[in-house]
């Protein structure tokens, strides 16, 4: 079966006046994605992981390189055709804060999607999004309130309704939980992958975790500098990682278990 | 919608809209309104003062002065109505255009406007003048061009922020074009501080207009307007004075009640307008009956510590009944989700709350002084020199406009009283000491020209300056790589061994918690639910909100088999329950749970819980 | 540095070409012919046509301004239509009186303001209400009004300072300062306003930010964080606002000198606008642009020299 999304050599440049030469976010990037599966990207801030999914979803100024989605070809293709695929491509954000516009009650930002994509409009809409509101966990007299009437895990919940009610075949998860406290955190993982299983929908899945990665993902590609430096089975890439930068990311990122982490402190600062 | 209904929640704004709305109409209509033809003179009347037939008197050739403000209204007003129109056109459709297209575009519209700024306004004005002779209409249309430029800023700023954001993004990506994101996303933005630069704009329109009429550059004798009244009560100031005032105060008026409803706007926006909550759980601080007195022991001893914000029956408390000890050169993690209470117990520890905020009872003793006997200057020598803090923001921490080296040195002077040269040395010392390798260049730069991880390092070096018997640390690697993270906690285990500092420290992360600390304790809105030694902590809680969160971490759990996740939310302290305040969220919970306080208990030596049912927990496990 | 300069430079050149070319390009939008509207309904055929030539009015746009302008690089502003006199002498003799109000106004406003300021960000509440309605009323009362106020009060009523008039330093300090006196208060008050406002509110940002907090953490005095710390923070926005009050200050000339019947450039300017001596009206819209350029540089390097980023820029 073919690939959902293939991303070959991948270059993004951003300007930076004319004293500096541009700069690469993305520099040869290639990662594939098959459908009902996710893709994890992980690595360090400025590596050039958001950069990737912008890319994706038609918001990075890519320089060279192919996106292929379902077999057509993204880079280059006409704004009108970027907008009718956003029906395909969708993407929920970091920040649950900043994601929702404060001035509109909550279901109003969730027609927006039903209504530019002609899916449905009137009752019919009105009756999808309280649908989905259900769906993702939130009672239905949400639609009339504000984003600020939610706490983060509900706006986050939010976000996850309007990127998947218009049934896209590929989310971009932007370090969707990474400003979600533990216990949210697991609530939206978990309803995640709840919609991964019944929907068969693919994620790229952007984080600096590595236990949320490898808890997430099927594959892994680890990002250093806008260049993929290792790509495997979320499994080989976390517990036996070839990649040098892998290696110290794993060391660096602390154990929750007392006994280990103290173990390995002991044993890295040894003599 | 909101906005509105907080601008009439204002009555001074609102009395200010209603005063010009009443103006603006008598002018409008004053063919009907005025009692007499603005220029027919009565001699008789010459000079007179209120009385029932003049209201507001008569002028030096018995011109009614009510009649003549009403007509002389209808000139300033229209005059600073065209500019005010220009004004908007010009602002808004530049500003959004500037704010959202950007680019070249962008880059041209700024210059211009730049340069429009720079212009003094007046003397192109009289410029004009000049050469128009008369003509108030191109002067006022010359006044909203040269001004247009506030406006422009103003639009264009709000433009291009709410383009960056995240919402106007999603809006992109949910298949929105973008002349809809501009209508439906951006527009809303820009009309609250639109309307504040259109009063602010409107009430310099008005003093100009009427500045340029005093100076006999509006209409032509016997005309009326507001500014050439004055000119012509200034003519007979020592004998008739009561002539200035009904056209000062009126143009006075006008433009402080401009100023009143763009204050309103402004200040009704910036608000979210809703009413302040009130904390159903604020009630006294009540003891826990558990716990010893303060462990004399200790370098440091928490009892019963409750803080608040706001001021009397207002007052919200936020958090309760903490206890803890740290011991000399031991690291105590305080750890918790976001808004349970960390930063501001880490803060009430230094007597830094910050406006609003304040100690409602409990007890800290530190090195064996009571921190409530001491009084404020006492505290304040003791920051630095007994208790140092590590800021969370490392960046915003330092002052920008100082370099490293003054700010480390002014520190180091305040403790030590020494020299600057021994001061200097100090530095030096510092920056080795934090695992900087070039100190003296370190100590030449300004604070942004430093990496986060830098910038943190500096923090610890101010901390250390008064060589603190206790450190604490907000989150101090929340904002940095992982990699650097570890050489910062690296840093500070190493330089804790070294001066036998206690530390507490406050993080979320239980790998940092796992990594650095002696013991924990876990907070939960606002209150200390479980201490305990970390290892013991990690591996047999306590405390059913400890064992779930630790359930619910990913690292180590299956992958792709669903986390045991906690249901619910963490209640703000706005609604926190009577009873326990995890009981809403608890699988353990029982009436009993639900009805009084929860005590902290010690159900083990050198453990704490605040549970009733902790039987039923270790149990079950 | 550079960059700033080099910016400053753009700027005030365009500036300048603005407001030197606007009368010429002004009197070509005109209807009618500029001579002829000078002169009224009265003036010759011989008059007109002397005019004309006077003003350059028979030759094309760019060569009038061009003329103009070699001579105002040599400091040559033309003549006075009316007098004959140079512009530049005319201006010359009216200096002084316009540097000493707005100097005066500049001092009275950053002093008071500056002052009123500071006490209100770190006193709690109702200094701070003062200020608002203090500056509230400031920017709302009509400057020319208030100096008639101020006259009627203090210098009829209560005869303490004269009530128009300008006495040269040369000849008696005293009565020279007695007669500055109304007009600088008149011209300063709102600039107290504008000053006190920003000051204030550029100090309560500086007091919430989260380095003045890190500063009491690290023990330092109360007085060296608002006084070494915070002021010279809120410093980079008062010495802009400052700046733009000066220019303010000299446009404000135009109505507070005609207030107080001094004899400085806002007179002339009002003067030669109502007669169309347009050479003079010219002459002065230079003189004032090249204070906004010049008071601008000075703005530019102060900030510069407190603000270490815009060093870099
Ligand atoms: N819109 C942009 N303009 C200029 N530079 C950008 C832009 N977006 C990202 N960058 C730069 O590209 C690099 C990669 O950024 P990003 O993809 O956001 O990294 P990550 O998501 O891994 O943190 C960074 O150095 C960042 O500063
Ligand atoms: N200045 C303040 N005014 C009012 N409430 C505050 C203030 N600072 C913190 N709070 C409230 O106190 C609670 C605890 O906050 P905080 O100590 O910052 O939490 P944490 O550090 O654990 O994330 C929160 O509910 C927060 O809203
Ligand atoms: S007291 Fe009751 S509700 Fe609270 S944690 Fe213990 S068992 Fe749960
Ligand atoms: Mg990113
Ligand atoms: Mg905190």
């Amino acid at each position: 079966m073919s690939k959902l999304l293939e991303v070959t050599d991948l270059t993004v440049s951003y300007r930076r006046g004319f004293r500096h030469p541009p700069l690469l976010a993305n520099d040869g990037v290639s990662i594939s994605i098959s459908r009902g599966k996710t893709l994890g990207i992980v690595g360090e801030s400025g590596s050039g992981k958001s950069t990737l999914g912008d890319a994706i979803l038609g918001f990075a100024p890519v320089s060279s390189g192919s996106i292929r989605f379902d077999g057509e070809e993204l880079v280059g293709a006409s704004a009108a055709r970027r907008r009718e695929l956003t029906k395909n491509i969708q993407v929920i954000f970091q920040n649950p804060y900043g994601s929702l516009n404060p001035a509109k009650p909550v279901g109003a930002t969730l027609l927006e999607p039903l209504v530019a994509h002609r899916i449905a409009s009137g009752a019919a809409a009105t009756a999808r999004v309280e649908e989905w509101l259900e769906v993702v966990g939130l009672p239905a007299d949400a639609a009339k309130r504000y984003p600020r009437d939610f706490s983060g895990g509900q706006r986050q919940r939010i976000a996850i309704a309007r990127a998947l009610l218009v049934e896209p075949e590929l989310v971009v998860c932007d370090e969707a939980v990474s400003a979600l406290d533990l216990s949210i955190q697991a609530q939206i993982l978990n309803l995640l992958l709840d919609l991964q299983h019944r929907l068969g929908v693919s994620y790229l899945f952007i984080t600096h975790d590595m236990a949320v990665v490898e808890h997430m993902a099927d594959r892994v590609a680890v990002m250093h500098r806008g260049v993929v430096v290792e790509e495997g089975s979320a499994r080989d890439v976390v517990h036996a990682p070839t990649a040098e930068y892998t290696q110290a990311l794993l060391a660096a990122a602390p154990s929750p278990d007392p006994r280990i982490q103290q173990a390995r402190r002991r044993e890295r600062t040894a003599p | 919608m909101n906005s509105v209904r907080a601008f009439l929640r204002k009555p001074l704004a609102v009395a200010a809209l209603v005063f010009l709305v009443v103006v603006v109409l008598a002018c409008l209509f004053a063919d009907v309104l005025a009692p007499y033809d603005p220029i027919a003179q009565d001699l008789a009347a010459a000079n007179s003062l209120p009385t029932p037939a003049h209201l507001l008197g008569a002028d030096t050739l018995g011109r009614d002065i009510l009649s003549r403000l009403l007509f002389g209204g209808q000139v300033t007003l229209s005059g600073s109505l065209v500019a005010v129109l220009v004004f908007l056109v010009f602002g808004l459709t530049l500003g959004m255009l500037a704010g959202y297209v950007r680019g070249v575009l962008d880059v041209v519209l700024t210059k211009i406007v730049e340069v429009l700024y720079a212009v003094p306004v007046i003397i192109i004005l009289l410029v004009v003048l000049s050469v128009f002779s008369q003509n108030l209409v191109v002067a006022m249309v010359t006044l909203g061009v040269l001004g247009f430029g506030g406006l422009f800023r103003v639009v264009r700023a709000t433009t291009l922020a709410a383009s960056g954001e995240l919402y106007v993004k999603a809006a992109r990506a949910s298949g929105l074009s973008h002349g809809k994101v501009l209508w439906r996303h951006i527009l809303p933005n820009v009309w609250g501080p639109v309307i504040v630069q259109v009063s602010l704009f409107a009430a310099s329109a008005v003093l100009v207009e009427s500045g340029l009429a005093f100076l006999g550059f509006s209409v032509k004798a016997p005309d009326p307007s507001w500014g050439s009244m004055i000119s012509d009560a200034s003519q007979a100031l020592t004998r008739y004075p009561w002539l200035l005032v009904p056209p000062g105060a009126t143009i006075a008026l006008v433009v402080l009640c401009l100023g009143l409803v763009g204050d309103g706007v402004r200040d009704s926006m910036s608000r979210d307008g809703r009413a302040p909550a009130r904390n159903t759980g604020a009630r006294a601080a009540l003891p826990d009956r558990d716990v010893p007195e303060t462990n004399d022991s200790a370098l440091l001893s928490v009892r019963d510590l409750s803080v608040g914000f706001g001021r009397g029956s207002d007052t919200t408390i936020v958090v309760r009944n903490v206890n803890f000890d740290v011991m000399r050169g031991e690291a105590l993690g305080i750890v918790g989700e976001s808004g349970s209470g960390k930063t501001v117990t880490a803060r009430a520890l230094i007597g830094l709350l910050g406006s609003g905020g304040r100690v409602l009872g409990g007890s800290i003793t530190f090195d064996g002084v009571s921190l409530g006997t001491l009084g404020r200057s006492a505290l304040a020598r003791l920051r630095g020199s007994g208790i140092g803090l590590i800021p969370q923001e490392p960046m915003n921490t330092l002052d920008p406009v100082f370099t490293i080296g003054s700010q480390l040195r002014e520190v180091i002077r305040r403790h030590d009283r020494s020299s600057r040269r021994a001061s200097e040395e100090r530095a030096v010392e510092l920056l080795e000491l934090v695992g900087i390798h070039d100190p003296a260049a370190v100590l030449r730069k300004y604070p942004h020209e430093l990496s986060g991880g830098m910038a943190q390092r500096i923090g610890i070096a101010l901390a250390l300056a008064g060589r603190p018997k206790l450190l604490i640390a907000d989150e101090p690697t929340t904002a940095l790589d992982v990699t650097v993270q570890q050489q910062i906690l690296d840093l500070l285990v190493e330089l804790r061994h070294r001066f036998g500092m206690a530390l507490v420290l406050v993080t979320h992360d239980w790998g940092v918690l796992a990594d650095v600390c002696d013991r924990a304790a876990v907070m939960y809105a606002g209150e200390v639910v479980e201490e305990a030694a970390v290892v013991e902590l990690y591996e047999r809680p306590l405390h059913p909100y400890t064992r779930a969160l630790i359930a619910a971490n990913p690292h180590g759990a299956v992958p792709g088999e669903p986390l045991p996740s906690i249901p619910g939310q963490v209640p703000p302290p706005t609604a926190w329950p009577k009873g326990c305040h995890f009981a809403s969220r608890c699988a353990l919970a029982t009436d009993a749970c639900r009805e009084a306080p929860i005590p902290f208990v010690l159900p083990e030596p050198d453990r704490g819980s605040r549970c009733i049912r902790i039987d039923a927990l270790v149990g079950e496990a | 540095m550079i960059r700033l300069l080099a910016r400053w430079l753009g700027t005030s050149a365009l500036l300048l070409f603005v407001v030197s070319a606007l009368t010429f390009v002004l009197t070509a939008l005109a209807p009618g012919d500029a001579a002829r509207v000078i002169l009224g309904k009265n003036g010759t055929e011989e008059q007109y046509q002397a005019l004309r030539l006077q003003l350059g009015l028979d030759e094309p746009l760019p060569v009038r301004y061009w003329n103009w302008l070699s001579g105002a690089l040599h400091g040559d502003l033309g003549v006075s239509i009316y007098s004959q006199q140079s512009v530049t002498d005319i201006i010359g003799g009216r200096l002084a009186p316009t540097l000493a109000l707005v100097v005066g106004g500049l001092i009275f406003s950053a002093v008071l303001g500056i002052a009123l300021g500071i006490a209100s960000a770190r006193g709690r509440g109702r200094l701070s209400k003062v200020t608002d309605v203090i500056s509230l009323l400031g920017v709302s009362i009509p400057p020319f009004w208030l100096g008639f106020i101020l006259v009627t009060a203090f210098a009829v009523a209560l005869p303490l300072f004269p009530a128009t008039g300008y006495v040269d330093f040369a000849s008696s300090p005293s009565e020279w300062a007695r007669s500055l006196v109304l007009p600088v208060i008149t011209l300063g008050v709102g600039g107290v306003a504008l000053i006190a406002k920003q000051t204030r509110d550029a100090m309560s940002k500086q007091l919430s930010l989260d380095y003045v907090d890190a500063m009491r953490a690290q023990g330092l005095s109360e007085r060296s964080i608002v006084f070494r710390h915070v002021l010279k923070n809120a410093a980079i926005p008062i010495t802009t606002v400052l700046g733009i009050l000066f220019t303010g200050l000299f446009s404000g000339t135009v109505l507070v000198e005609n207030v107080f019947a001094l004899p400085g450039l806002g007179g002339l300017i009002v003067q030669a606008t109502a007669s169309h001596d347009i050479p003079i009206v010219e002459g002065v819209a230079l003189v004032f642009a090249l204070v906004v350029v010049l008071t601008n540089l000075v703005v530019d390097i102060i900030n510069g020299l407190l603000n270490p980023k815009a060093r870099l820029a």
